[in-house]
């Protein structure tokens, strides 16, 4: 306890950052290579964070699904098919959210392992948006069922 | 290679990586239990098919799978993080990412009454 802690080694230390393009083309170069064979191992520490991200990517998407099914089962609108303009966004939703899931951390494995600067994934901006959107058009279908009654 | 050169790094996970890893398959695991409810609480409401039940015993079954699968890789050495403890797990969270797709697939099926 209280020893201090060595800052973590960013993946990129000593190294100029790399361009864009020579990222592309590192990344093209082991395209192919099983992620074992990839480079060399980085700091176990990434390696778990990056599994983590992982799990919780699945388990957005997991919740998503969830939300989406506890929709079609709990809301009752005047008409039957409502819900299920709330209902099959989120699933669908939680469809992009898992196959984003696993893209992202082979790609950021291997760019931890390639000693490259990590990915953003724009599906977080995605799953935002959407989430708002469906917030918003659920309140607005709960008044409207609410004034048509 | 790694941060590694503090020999005592070998045996302290010092920012309790694996167990916060750990956790999180515990969690994953309990995420597909709750999807499993849903679906078997969907099936006894009767106006869906009766795929709802097996789609629900096999949430149940993903969840020990994933439970069992964070349990092994991090049982019995959870308090250390060595380098080549975290091997790439691409088959696992492939079929993970796939078998999620797969339930968002099953759920649309739960969701549109017939």
């Amino acid at each position: 306890m209280g020893r201090p802690r060595p800052a973590a080694k960013a993946a990129t230390e000593g190294e100029e950052r790399p361009s864009h393009a020579e990222v592309e083309q590192r990344l093209r170069e082991h395209r192919a290579t099983p992620l074992g064979e990839c480079g060399e191992e980085p700091d176990p520490r990434f390696t778990f964070a990056n599994e983590r991200t992982f799990l919780a990517w699945s388990r957005t998407a997991l919740a998503l699904i969830a939300a989406g099914l506890g929709a079609a089962q709990l809301l009752h609108f005047s008409f039957g098919g409502v819900r299920l303009i709330i209902a099959l966004p989120l699933i669908v939703l939680g469809a992009a959210a898992a196959i984003n899931s696993y893209r992202q951390w082979e790609g950021n494995e291997r760019r931890l392992r390639l000693r490259l600067p990590l990915s953003y994934s724009p599906v977080g901006k995605l799953v935002a948006v959407g989430i708002s959107v469906i917030g918003l058009a659920a309140g607005i279908l709960v008044i409207v069922d609410l004034i048509a009654k | 290679m790694t941060a590694a050169s503090d020999p005592r790094e070998d045996e302290q996970d010092r920012g309790l990586a694996t167990e916060r890893t750990a956790l999180a398959w515990t969690r994953s695991a309990l995420a597909l239990a709750a999807i499993g409810a849903l679906a078997v609480r969907r099936g006894a409401q009767g106006d869906v098919p009766s795929v709802a039940y097996p789609v629900g015993a096999v949430l149940f079954g993903g969840a020990v799978g994933v439970w069992m699968l964070g349990a092994t890789i991090y049982g019995r050495r959870g308090a250390t993080a060595r380098p080549g403890d975290a091997a790439p797990r691409a088959l696992a969270f492939k079929v993970m990412s796939i078998g999620t797709v797969a339930i968002a697939v099953a759920a649309v099926v739960l969701a549109v009454p017939v």
